[in-house]
């Protein structure tokens, strides 16, 4: 039997997917239009990043206002880490940027977590701009213009990162290995429990559930993950820069999250893709193409309520 | 720091919390009542601003351009909340950030199509372009003094129009309880839609006062918006007294801190430690006064429920 | 079992210049159905939160189990087998009967994070057995939203026999229900008898004199009476409390 608890991975869909995400290269190399890997590898970072939005926000019903500022956790870190230690490994920059990104949304879970509706969203929002303010008056990380990065980490294995197919790899793994951790984790006793905070905060409480450690654990691994994204961020622009943490990058990732539907396991990867695919044919098309996007975003909510995916819950799934 | 620093420094902090407080009014009864989130609130000041400086230059005159702006920035609500926001009210918070967000890109870039990406000149009248000695030795600019006059008065205006009327009293009523109400037969519709006009028309006149003193520009709209939330917050959502309160604090502390703060760093720490330090303490100011607020009084200052 | 699982004592709470439980003391044998009435208004809600842990008391002590747990999350008291339902149904709508149970009885088990909880075939089929006990027995995999009121109250309680609770508190488990649905849920309660204890309000006089073994009387916060219902019916000051409202006669 199934209910809202239950998230199937559905091989059918996830393989040729995968499939195909594996195929990007060397069909953007067939057509001439290497750009398109660097397009799809965007596209992976930021659902990588709105997939860890989604686990507090679509899973657990945290709406987290501040979630860009994990992401920029991760990206300083490298940047950081490259210019003052000189350290150009992924292999401990990467972690270590997981590392970050989860302490300081620990941090930030252990006082906004006691708060509730717009009073949680106002605070994780007051704790994302303290730290753009903070990253833009620190002129030896570049302030507001932000930190060039010499190269790419490195990985070694012969895989080299400054070729973007390389890089899309190295991110289409990590994204397929995230997902599928986080696949079996809201299948796991700990996402039951974590999706029942969300349908009846009280009630989980009151059958014996310590409903303060799931969350902020769930908040925790959140900012952990979205650190990585940060990480794979910078690395994909060699570049990291306040305008990172900036709230309207932190309502972007809400909008991914929504786009492609609370709450469900492949959201993240359809409302990212969706959004940056759109944004990219508008901006080719007329210099006003936020025009465009705010007005799909606008008929996606007034007609497709729970986002995309609904529309597939609803035509598929009987249960 | 001089007696005369600290008294400037308050005026500038009271002026613009009393504008702080225009918006706030207008976003505080939209949530309160029909307990939606606007992220679009800052459109209506950043357009309001626009009509108000194409309307006076226009005319010639800024009285005229600022009557103007603010009738058709009020009508504008209007459109608004007929067309779009009125299927708003009854869907969860993250469907209402979700639409007023779109909304909020596509006015961005409307004002941008229709006025082009450079900011609009708006110059305060000509009457009242030079200082006012307050004190001897202290003058402090007559423009300024004009806005906190208007910010009073409005202030006034709304009290009186919420506690004195008969609409006000529904307002209240709505904010504390907003099926008792509907049940006590407020024409809930109208209603609505006249607060729209009401905090659309607020949204112009702060638009308008600020216009010739921040520059008119697309996105102006963005930065004073989380200022507003952060103004609710602290004073309780629904409540026009916390809204006036959190706007005054929130004006004082982030008009003061950005000129104290640096100098008080400076004094201590030394020319390197202001520069750096200094704006960056001063902008998270706000931030650490909403939390400790939240902290003592979870619900905000004046909470309604 | 014998002895005193759960005392009270002057047990005060404020809210502002409201005083809604004003030194209120009172003692729940154990193995006894204990009932709390008293007319609306009486903080008997509000003695319920206190309990369970929902509210903070101004002051005060609740001992459970011989042990202090005023100062204990819900979660904690929950665990410790202090358990209530709530007036209001609470339940987890969007969620089927079943995993509505298995919830429940998931609280007791350590968290995973990786092993599927649908593994959990034993899990499961002691949530069935609850959902059997409770009456819901075909009703597994119907939402508990689509359950229709009477449904959903037995849910609810359900959901805090689950936990196997040493110390049940029902907040007006037959609010709302009808003569058949209440007869169902006074049968259930019954059945309960001599392995959980229960400490119940409710409105409903009938099923009070029928199940109670003993009642306490709840006016403006303060415990007036506590006896057998026998003693209670002839108590001068309850029957002022009524203000002449028929207490059932004797049998």
């Amino acid at each position: 039997m199934t209910s809202l608890l239950d998230h199937r991975l559905r091989p059918a869909v996830a393989v040729p997917l995968l499939v195909l995400l594996a195929l990007v290269p060397t069909i953007a190399g067939a057509l001439g239009e290497d750009f398109y890997v660097g397009v799809a590898s965007r596209v992976l970072v930021f659902a990588l990043a709105a997939a860890s939005l989604n686990l507090v926000l679509g899973f657990g019903g945290m709406v987290s206002f501040g979630h860009a500022a994990f992401v920029g956790v991760g990206a300083y870190t490298v940047g950081i880490l490259m210019q003052e230690a000189g350290t150009t490994s992924a292999w401990v920059a990467w972690p270590l940027a997981f590392v970050a990104g989860g302490l300081f949304a620990c941090v930030v879970g252990l006082v906004s977590l006691r708060t509730q509706g717009v009073y949680f969203i106002m605070i994780t929002l007051a704790f994302a701009q303290m730290l753009y303010y903070l990253m833009v008056s620190l002129k030896a990380y570049g302030g507001e213009d932000g930190l060039p990065l010499p190269a790419r980490s490195q990985v070694g294995l012969g895989i080299d990162l400054a070729d973007d197919a390389h890089f899309y790899y190295v991110v289409l793994a990590v994204f397929a290995l995230v997902f599928l951790a986080l696949w079996r984790l809201l299948n796991a006793r700990f996402g039951h429990a974590l999706q029942g905070i969300r349908e009846n905060e009280t009630r989980m409480e009151a059958i014996g559930f310590p409903v303060y450690r799931y969350k902020l654990a769930a908040f925790t691994l959140a900012g952990a993950i979205a650190a990585l994204a940060g990480a794979l961020l910078a690395n994909q622009g060699s570049f990291v820069s306040p305008a990172m943490l900036q709230w309207s990058q932190s309502g972007m990732l809400l909008v991914m999250v929504i786009l492609g539907g609370v709450g469900h396991l492949y959201g993240p990867l359809a409302g990212a893709a969706l959004f940056l695919l759109l944004e990219e044919v508008l901006v080719a098309y007329t210099i006003h193409w936020q025009f465009g996007l705010g007005a799909v975003l606008l008929a996606v909510v007034l007609l497709a309520p729970n986002g995309l995916l609904s529309l597939a819950r609803r035509k598929g799934a009987a249960a | 720091m001089t007696g005369i620093l600290v008294l400037e420094q308050a005026l500038n902090g009271l002026q613009f919390g009393l504008m702080l407080f225009l918006l706030a009014a207008g976003l505080t009864l939209v949530f309160g009542i029909m307990d939606m989130i606007n992220l679009a609130h800052g459109s209506l000041y950043m357009v309001g601003a626009y009509l108000i400086a194409t309307c006076a230059a226009a005319s010639g005159s800024f009285w005229i351009g600022l009557a103007a702006g603010i009738a058709a920035t009020a009508v504008i609500g209007v459109l608004l909340e007929v067309t779009v926001l009125r299927r708003l009210y009854q869907r969860d918070h993250l469907s209402q950030v979700l639409g007023t967000f779109a909304i909020l890109l596509m006015a961005n870039e409307a004002v941008r199509m229709v006025w082009g990406s450079q900011p609009v000149p708006l110059n305060p009248p000509a009457s009242l372009a030079g200082p006012v000695e307050l004190l001897p030795g202290f003058s402090y600019p007559a423009y300024r003094l004009f806005i906190i006059g208007v910010g009073l008065a409005v202030a006034l205006l709304l009290y009186l129009l919420v506690t004195r009327t008969r609409v006000g009293m529904q307002v209240r009523a709505g904010a504390s309880n907003r099926e008792m109400a509907l049940a006590m037969g407020a024409n809930v519709r109208g209603l609505f839609t006249a607060l729209f006009a009401l905090g659309a028309a607020l949204c112009a006149v702060a638009g308008g006062m600020l216009g010739p003193l921040l520059a008119v520009q697309v996105g102006m709209g963005e930065s004073i918006l989380i200022l507003a939330f952060v103004v609710i917050v602290i004073g309780g959502i629904g409540s026009i007294r916390g809204a006036l309160l959190g706007a005054l604090l929130v004006g004082v502390v982030d008009t003061a801190g950005r000129t104290l703060v640096p100098m008080l760093f400076g004094r201590l720490m030394g020319p390197e430690a202001a520069s750096s330090a200094g704006p960056a303490v001063a902008s998270i100011l706000i931030y650490v006064l909403m939390a400790a607020v939240l902290f003592w009084k979870p619900k905000g200052l004046f909470p309604t429920h | 079992m014998t002895g005193e699982l759960l005392r009270i004592d002057n047990l005060v709470k404020r809210f502002g210049g409201l005083v809604a439980t004003d030194h209120a003391s009172l003692t729940v044998r154990a193995g006894e159905i204990h009932a709390l009435i008293g007319p609306n208004g009486a903080g008997k809600t509000t003695l319920i939160h206190q309990l369970s842990g929902a509210l903070a008391p101004t002051s005060g002590r609740i001992h459970f189990a011989g042990q202090d747990v005023t100062g204990l999350p819900m979660h904690t008291r929950a665990q410790r087998g202090l358990v209530r339902s709530y007036q209001i149904t609470s339940v987890f709508k969007r969620l089927p009967v079943l995993d509505n149970i298995a919830l429940a009885l998931q609280s007791r088990e350590r968290a995973g994070f990786w092993r599927p909880a649908r593994a959990d075939r034993a899990r499961y089929e002691a949530a069935a057995a609850v959902a059997e006990r409770v009456g819901l027995g075909v009703q597994l995999q119907r939402p508990a939203g689509a359950l229709s009121h009477g449904e959903q109250r037995q849910l609810e309680v359900g959901l805090a026999l689950a936990l196997q609770p040493q110390l049940l508190l029902l907040d007006e488990p037959m609010a709302g229900m009808g003569p058949h649905e209440a007869e169902r849920m006074v049968a259930l309660l019954q059945s309960l008898r001599g392995g959980t204890t229960l400490l119940l309000v409710e409105h409903d006089m009938d099923a009070v004199f029928r199940l109670a073994d003993r009642i306490s009387t709840l006016v403006f916060g303060r415990v007036i009476a506590s006896g057998t219902p026998a003693e209670i019916r002839e108590h001068p000051e309850v029957r002022r409390a009524y203000l002449g409202d028929e207490l059932p006669e004797a049998a």
